[in-house]
């Protein structure tokens, strides 16, 4: 193989993708990397710290959108003149659709998410979710060009290495996309990290209304742990944030604990939770598909559930407090 | 204006099951519906028909003979007509094959403004199809759109959901989209609809018609070799707790703690 390009809008995945590159080196060719967009040049300084052997920088005004046309016109140029066999892409939203555009350029075969990356002899082998979550698919990419997104993740962590690499400003031609970036809004303050909670009460549809969440709320702050939810409760009523959403279009976790109540545990959610250490259900359906997905079940109403729960484990913290949880109130 | 909405028939995931094994799925005979994000796609487009004038939606999909069936719910919610390709070849054709397929039928249907997808298939959800088809058909890409703008002039707006940011992007047409079920809640059709949806126009193509065959749209063009697809092996302990509540969790508790999960 004649090499690897690595590229993503997130520099931290690019660094960790670009570290797991250098050290597959012998097999994979040399690693190079490509940073685009604004402020290209500073960012690439960084980037030269893991690994790659040259980094490409490009920050003409065409890119500064990072719309995935021009972004993919950009890489196919590189991976033609450096003769790239493996493009590495930080599978974020712009990279999920950002890699299968390059992959159509190139006649290429692309896995758009892997959550599983890893060499076998000389083949990258990958695994990505199938049948919405049912199933592991684990694949190579077969074409002479190999396009791989990568899920945020999925490869350790880099620690920045020696300082090398060089910088090679792109010379090539940038053609602008037709679409424009017209606007750009923050979304509401990022909170928490789900992704790495150690303890996490996830709701689903269960919760009657909005103005219930502290039940569950005040169950996360008795365990030290954070509010997840489904999909639903996110995107369909709004009631918590997205980076709170856990499935195959959400967060992954893995924390030691995971609480699930008034979940039905529907495939694409359970996608998500398959990290956890314990599973504990609380569901009024004996019959609920999360059950099966769970270690400890409890059929019941999360209404009763959940405050006695709550309870006890506060009174388990507080010694004292335990005898007050569980004595009537007055 | 026209817009093309392209929907895939995917089999009910709730009901796949596993042979004794536990991990290799079962997936004969299990019903077949349209795909979440799709009709999410397909409302969209009723509803610029509902408020624009001249506007014709066409619903395309390719894949195998039971879409027939299928594409009435399209039809019902307000598809004007449909455009299937049907062809034993793409019930194991991989992204490229279909997105090869669709841009094919698109360029057969001829002038069209805006082709919407879904984010991702329920089955598959790579989200490869739209980012392929604009590729193929060389159009700029909206991808994961949210809030969706389409002036009568065909100007599109679409306003994408990042990780952090939400981001408007502005394109002539034509133009491909791919959208998320937070851009609306697809109808359920009335009856009458459902009944009236059998005498909409479905016109049929096959892979020859679109000049397309086993050479370009199937498994031996398979870009991706599948070396194993199986359930992760599950080791769950499905214990049902009994007893009255506070036994209940008094027993969850002990065993949490014997875990070594709870503090
Ligand atoms: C392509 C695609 C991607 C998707 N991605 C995701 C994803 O990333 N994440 C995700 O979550 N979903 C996702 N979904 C949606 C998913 O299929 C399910 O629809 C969703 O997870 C269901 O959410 P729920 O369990 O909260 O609701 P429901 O399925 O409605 O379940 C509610 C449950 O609550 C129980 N219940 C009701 N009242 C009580 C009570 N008082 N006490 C206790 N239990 C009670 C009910 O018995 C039921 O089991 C996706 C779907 C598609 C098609
Ligand atoms: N066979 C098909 N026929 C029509 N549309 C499809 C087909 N496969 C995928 N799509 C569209 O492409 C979107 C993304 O699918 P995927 O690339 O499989 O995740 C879907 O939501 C559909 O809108």
């Amino acid at each position: 193989m004649s090499g690897v390009l690595v590229y993503s809008d997130r520099d931290d995945l690019a660094h960790d993708l670009s570290a797991w590159a250098a050290a597959q080196r012998e097999v994979l060719g040399e690693p190079t990397a490509a940073v685009l967009g604004a402020r290209a040049a500073e960012r690439a300084e960084a980037c030269r710290a893991y690994g790659a052997v040259r980094i490409h920088v490009c920050d003409a005004p065409a890119v500064t959108d990072l719309l995935d046309d021009a972004v993919a016109g950009v890489l196919a140029e590189l991976v033609t003149r450096e003769q790239i066999s493996v493009v590495l892409i930080g599978a974020t939203r712009r990279g999920r659709s950002l890699a299968p555009r390059l992959a159509q350029m190139l006649e290429a075969g692309c896995v758009s998410e892997a959550v599983e990356l890893g060499l076998e002899g000389r083949r990258i082998v990958t695994g990505r979710y199938s049948l919405g979550g049912n199933t592991i698919s684990r694949e190579w990419v077969r074409t002479p060009i190999q396009i791989i997104a990568v899920a945020p993740g999925t490869v350790e962590r880099a620690v920045p290495g020696a300082v090398g690499g060089d910088l090679i400003t792109f010379e090539g031609q940038v053609n602008a996309s037709r679409a424009a970036v017209i606007e750009r809004r923050d979304k509401p303050g990022l909170e928490t990290n789900i992704a790495d909670s150690e303890r996490l009460v996830c709701v689903g549809r269960g919760l009657a209304s909005e103005e219930d969440l502290p039940l569950v709320q005040d169950l996360a702050e008795a365990l030290g742990g954070e509010v997840a939810c489904t999909r639903p409760l996110s995107y369909e009523y709004g009631w918590l944030p997205e980076e709170r959403m856990i499935g195959i279009s959400g967060q992954k976790c893995s924390p030691k604990l995971l609480v699930s109540i008034g979940v039905s545990g529907q495939v694409q959610h359970t996608v998500g939770i398959q990290g956890a250490k314990t599973i504990v259900a609380i569901n009024t359906e004996k019959g609920a598909p999360i059950f099966k997905q769970a270690d400890y079940g409890i059929v019941g109403d999360m209404y009763e559930v959940v405050p006695l729960l709550t309870a006890r484990l506060r009174g388990r913290r507080g010694g004292g407090a335990a005898m007050k949880a569980s004595q009537p109130q007055e | 204006m026209r817009i093309v909405v392209c929907l895939k028939e995917v089999i009910d995931l709730a009901q796949v099951r596993f042979k004794t094994d536990g991990r290799t799925p079962v997936l004969d005979g299990l019903p077949v519906r349209l795909g979440a994000f799709e009709k999410n796609a397909l409302e969209e487009a009723i509803r610029i028909k509902e408020r624009l004038t001249e506007v014709e939606v066409i619903a395309l999909s390719a894949g195998s003979g039971r879409l027939k069936e299928s594409i009435k719910e399209a039809l019902a919610m307000g598809a004007d007509r449909a455009v299937l390709v049907l062809d034993p070849l793409l019930e194991i054709a991989d992204s490229a094959g279909v997105a090869r397929t669709l841009a094919a039928a698109l360029e057969r249907i001829g002038s069209w403004d805006v082709c919407l997808l879904g984010e991702g298939s329920d089955d598959e959800y790579t989200g490869q199809t739209p980012s392929r088809v604009a590729a193929l058909l060389g159009l700029p890409q909206i991808t994961n759109v949210r809030e969706l703008d389409i002036a009568g002039d065909g100007r599109v707006r679409g306003t994408r959901g990042l990780e952090a940011e939400l981001e408007v992007v502005a394109c002539d047409s034509p133009v491909v989209v791919s959208v998320t079920s937070e851009l609306n809640t697809p109808r359920l059709p009335p009856l009458t609809a459902i009944l009236k949806a059998g005498r909409k126009p479905v016109e049929v193509w096959t892979l020859a018609d679109l000049g397309l065959g086993p050479g370009t749209v199937g498994p031996r063009e398979a870009q991706v070799e599948v070396l194993s697809n199986l359930a992760p092996a599950g080791s769950r302990k499905n214990q049902i707790l009994d007893g009255d509540l506070e036994a209940q969790i008094e027993e969850l508790l002990r065993s949490l703690e014997r875990e070594g999960v709870i503090s």
